[in-house]
């Protein structure tokens, strides 16, 4: 910059905001000190920011903080604990959800065998749905488990699965209810 | 007995001292209750997203990094929020009550000053209303909660071209329309 060619407009604004970088602002600093023109324009620039700034401040009509707190307590608030409980029934209720229609399956062929039509093909056509389901649910469109079409033994082996996860569900479930019982006596 | 840190009561409610939080609402909630009005020029609606921003901070508390100063934090939830409350309606009608144009006690005792104070402040709050939401808002973000032009642009979740374009508008058509009103 030369004492002819003048600064543009965002780089006063940019200077006065300090975000101008370390050589954009000397350079700015040495024309300013040899254009009158340019130093005119930036103490009216910072004269309309010191404007803009002095505004005074309103007060309140009225004190917010008993309101705050009265819809803070009327709202129990979720522990980081009972956050933790809830997202592994959420995983073990996934689960629960992926298994059981495939092993119910197995069970529903079992129950096709010898029974006339319509209600072996209906019992067929729900047997086929969930598997669908179960393997939709769990692996995406189209998948099926292992054990569909595998011997008894296998599905003894998921049903001992399936056990555990139905026990962590109903623990945490009870965990849940008797923390959200205590949690909104405490905030009563 | 000195009042405890910002830190300390962030602390303390996070623990269930929501007392704790009281204290904190009762520090900032002229600043938030300004940074609304200044943004909505209506104090009724300010007064309600000041307390709204509040409940919004109570619940995000777990995220807030308690090593950061509280009263920018919330100031920014509050700006957010009535940005999105311009978005959804239309700016209620202002309402310049002689009430509002009461600013707290400056120590100016004379009586003229005083009226020219408070009328400067009209002229001013009427031509930041008058400012389309967005110029409004980066003229908050930035001559009242200082905010760098990197932050005002995460903040308001545009480019930093736009930010330096906005304010470079926001600074003219206010300079504009001071001049023609002086």
């Amino acid at each position: 910059m030369t004492d002819q060619t003048h600064p543009p407009e965002w780089m006063f604004h940019a200077f006065l905001d300090d975000e101008l970088a370390a050589e954009g602002r000397r350079e700015m600093e040495d024309h300013l000190a040899a254009c009158p023109e340019c130093a005119a324009r930036l103490d009216e620039l910072e004269a309309l920011f010191i404007t803009i700034e002095s505004q005074p401040q309103t007060p309140l009509s009225r004190d917010l903080a008993p309101a705050v707190l009265h819809e803070i307590r009327k709202t129990p608030s979720v522990s980081f604990r009972l956050r933790w409980i809830a997202g592994l029934e959420l995983v073990a209720t996934a689960l629960l959800l992926a298994l059981v229609p495939s092993l119910l399956s197995e069970s529903l062929s079992s129950l096709t065998v010898g029974i006339r039509p319509p209600l072996g093909l209906s019992l067929l056509a729900l047997q086929a749905w969930l598997v669908r389901a179960g393997g939709w649910l769990a692996l995406g469109r189209g998948a099926l488990f292992p054990w569909s079409s595998t011997a008894p033994e296998r599905v003894e082996l998921w049903l001992w699965a399936l056990l555990p996860m139905a026990a962590l569900w109903l623990l945490a479930n009870a965990v849940l209810l008797r923390t959200g019982r205590r949690d909104s006596r405490t905030t009563k | 007995m000195a009042d405890p840190p910002d830190n300390d009561l962030v602390q303390r409610t996070r623990q269930g001292d929501h007392d704790a939080y009281g204290a904190l609402v009762l520090r900032y909630q002229t600043a938030v209750f300004n940074v609304c009005l200044r943004l909505l020029g209506n104090p009724r609606a300010a007064e309600d997203l000041a307390q709204e921003a509040f409940l919004r901070g109570f619940q995000r508390l777990d995220s807030f990094d308690n090593q950061r100063p509280f009263g920018p934090w919330i100031r920014r939830i509050a700006t957010n929020l009535c940005l999105n409350h311009l978005k959804r309606r239309q700016p209620s009608t202002m309402i310049l009550s002689e009430e509002l144009d009461r600013p707290q006690s400056s120590g100016e005792t004379d009586p003229v000053r005083v009226l020219v104070r408070s009328e400067q402040a009209r002229t001013v709050r009427e031509a930041i209303l008058a400012l389309p939401p967005h110029y409004r808002a980066v003229i908050e973000l930035r001559h009242f909660q200082e905010l760098s032009y990197a932050e005002i642009a995460e903040t308001l979740g545009i480019s930093l071209g736009d930010v330096r374009t906005h304010l470079y508008r926001a600074r003219k058509a206010l300079s504009r329309r001071l001049k023609s009103l002086d």
